[in-house]
């Protein structure tokens, strides 16, 4: 092999210590990822053998991201308190039947979570469509809680990933995740064909997966 | 190998906007498929995370409260049907021809009692010796459960500190990879199919100049007979060009500088292929990694 001329802007040592330092911190982050579902997972098989105690630490450790996204979901304050009580009943219950084969406590938590709030938004959306009918008033909604730059870690680097997926992947994977829209509706409503909202969710959600270090 | 077409229906499948009989042919697939439930969990696991981004908000005091009664009001509803169920006695279809079998059969259930109260003194004094050593059982787990908390409140305070480290680490990285911090180079990172994910390599190209610099990290070591050889896939000509074999050094990190053997116009891919020992004129070997 040809050895070029050793005149290079990012010298060879240089370019090694910047990659050693970004394995260090994907490692690091490895880590964290699983501490935090070592402990998750700890509370889940405590649950499944009727361990009030741990509920309530699982329920102060997640309840406030939990209601959050009840709230971004349901637009309702008092929606999103049934939501998030029934979630945690189902949690109590269900606990057993979680596997780790199906992601981590918290994205079987989440999973629940936005099941009932999407099965509760169309339930109303379909009594809403009654009352229009009906001529009746609708409620006043609460205004969704925003994204914000967070202040722990866990939130800061989920909205830096966020942050850096193109405005079109993530405005198409917000309608599927915090409104419940089909892949014709966010068609129709971003105005652009079917297989390019598939792509755009795709390329999405794989990046999201990249750089949230979730891969094994 | 799951391709382009599965990862598409993996994402819309997690997300739950599949159409049905899509997720049916999905979820047969999914059964068989060990790679594509590891893909289908990590997507899960990453959707998971877009409402952790959201402004945390408190639910109202009470909530927890009101869930936590519910808890108690099912429990207490649940014992009182059990106590229900074991006094549930049909009286009522006692006949009162048969009160001298009843007689007969309280003797008889007398008897067996004072059985039973025999059998239960001699196994009293066992049982308390197992409760005892239950209890000190118990106060040993109770123990190490506090010493695991201990130990679990100080790796996440190391933690805490490393991140900070990180994050500053971090800003400097994306600093130094600012498209105008390298003027005229480009970084491609080269990756291995999603079952093999171990392998890295990074290359840091200078068009103007014509070379290059490659990472490589925990790459598999090669036969006597054999070496790893680089490609840069330039779509303006017909061939491969050659950058040579790269020698993975003892152990750890290896950085190899490269040139092409003839001039490249556009880089299309960078490839790094497994050659008998001393490279090949054009690539024969299996491709190990591909990346653009």
């Amino acid at each position: 092999m040809r050895c070029p001329p050793n005149s290079d802007k990012v010298s060879k040592a240089s370019f090694k210590t910047g990659y050693l330092s970004l394995r260090n911190e994907s490692e690091q982050i490895r880590d964290e990822h699983q501490r935090e579902r070592a402990l998750d997972d700890e509370l889940l098989a405590a649950i499944s053998k009727k361990n009030r105690d741990a509920l309530s630490k699982l329920y102060d450790r997640h309840s406030s991201i939990l209601y959050a996204m009840a709230v971004r979901i349901l637009n309702d304050t008092n929606e999103a308190e049934d939501v998030l009580q029934e979630t945690v009943m189902i949690i109590w219950e269900k606990a057993g039947t979680y596997h780790p084969n199906n992601g981590t406590p918290f994205a079987w938590i989440v999973t629940v979570l936005r099941n009932k709030a999407l099965e509760r938004l169309r339930s109303s959306q379909r009594r809403s469509q009654l009352a229009k009918k009906m001529e009746l008033t609708k409620a006043e909604a609460v205004a969704p809680p925003p994204l914000e730059v967070g202040f722990d870690e866990q939130r800061t680097r989920v909205h830096s990933a966020l942050g850096e997926l193109p405005q079109d992947q993530r405005e198409a994977i917000e309608l599927a995740f915090f409104d419940g829209k089909s892949q014709q509706e966010i068609s129709q409503k971003l105005n652009q064909p079917l297989g390019t909202i598939k792509a755009r969710i795709r390329r999405g959600l794989m990046k999201l997966r990249a750089c949230l270090g979730v891969q094994k | 190998m799951i391709d382009e077409r599965q990862e598409e229906q993996a994402c819309l499948y997690v997300l739950g906007i599949l159409d049905p009989a899509e997720a049916a042919d999905f979820e047969n697939k999914l059964r068989s498929d060990s790679p594509l439930q590891q893909m289908v969990a990590e997507i899960r696991t990453a959707s998971a995370a877009i409402p952790a981004a959201l402004k945390p908000l408190m639910p109202p005091p009470a909530l927890k409260q009101k869930i936590f009664s519910q808890l108690s009001a099912e429990k207490m509803a649940l014992g009182v049907e059990r106590i229900k169920a074991s006094t549930n006695f049909p009286v009522s279809k006692i006949n009162s021809a048969n009160s001298s079998r009843l007689v007969w059969a309280g003797w008889l259930a007398a008897a067996c009692l004072l059985v039973v109260a025999i059998f239960t003194y001699v196994g009293h004094n066992s049982l308390r010796e197992r409760i005892h050593v239950a209890e000190q059982e118990t106060l040993q787990a109770r123990q190490s459960s506090e010493r695991f908390r201990l130990a679990l409140e100080s790796a996440r305070k190391q933690s805490d500190s490393s991140n900070l480290e990180l994050q500053k680490l971090s800003q400097k990285l994306t600093e130094l990879l600012r498209p105008g911090n390298l003027t005229g180079q480009r970084l491609i990172r080269l990756s291995a199919p999603p079952s093999e994910a171990l392998p890295v390599a990074l290359i840091m190209w200078d068009q103007q100049k014509q070379t290059g610099t490659i990472l490589l990290d925990k790459l598999p070591s090669v036969l006597a007979n054999q070496d790893y050889q680089l490609w840069i896939i330039d779509p303006s000509q017909k061939n491969p060009i050659d950058c040579g074999t790269i020698i993975l050094g003892a152990n750890g990190v290896t950085t190899v500088q490269f040139a092409p053997k003839s001039p490249v116009k556009l880089i299309g891919k960078f490839a790094l292929t497994l050659e008998k020992k001393g490279g090949v004129p054009a690539p024969q070997g299996t491709m190990v990694l591909l990346g653009s």
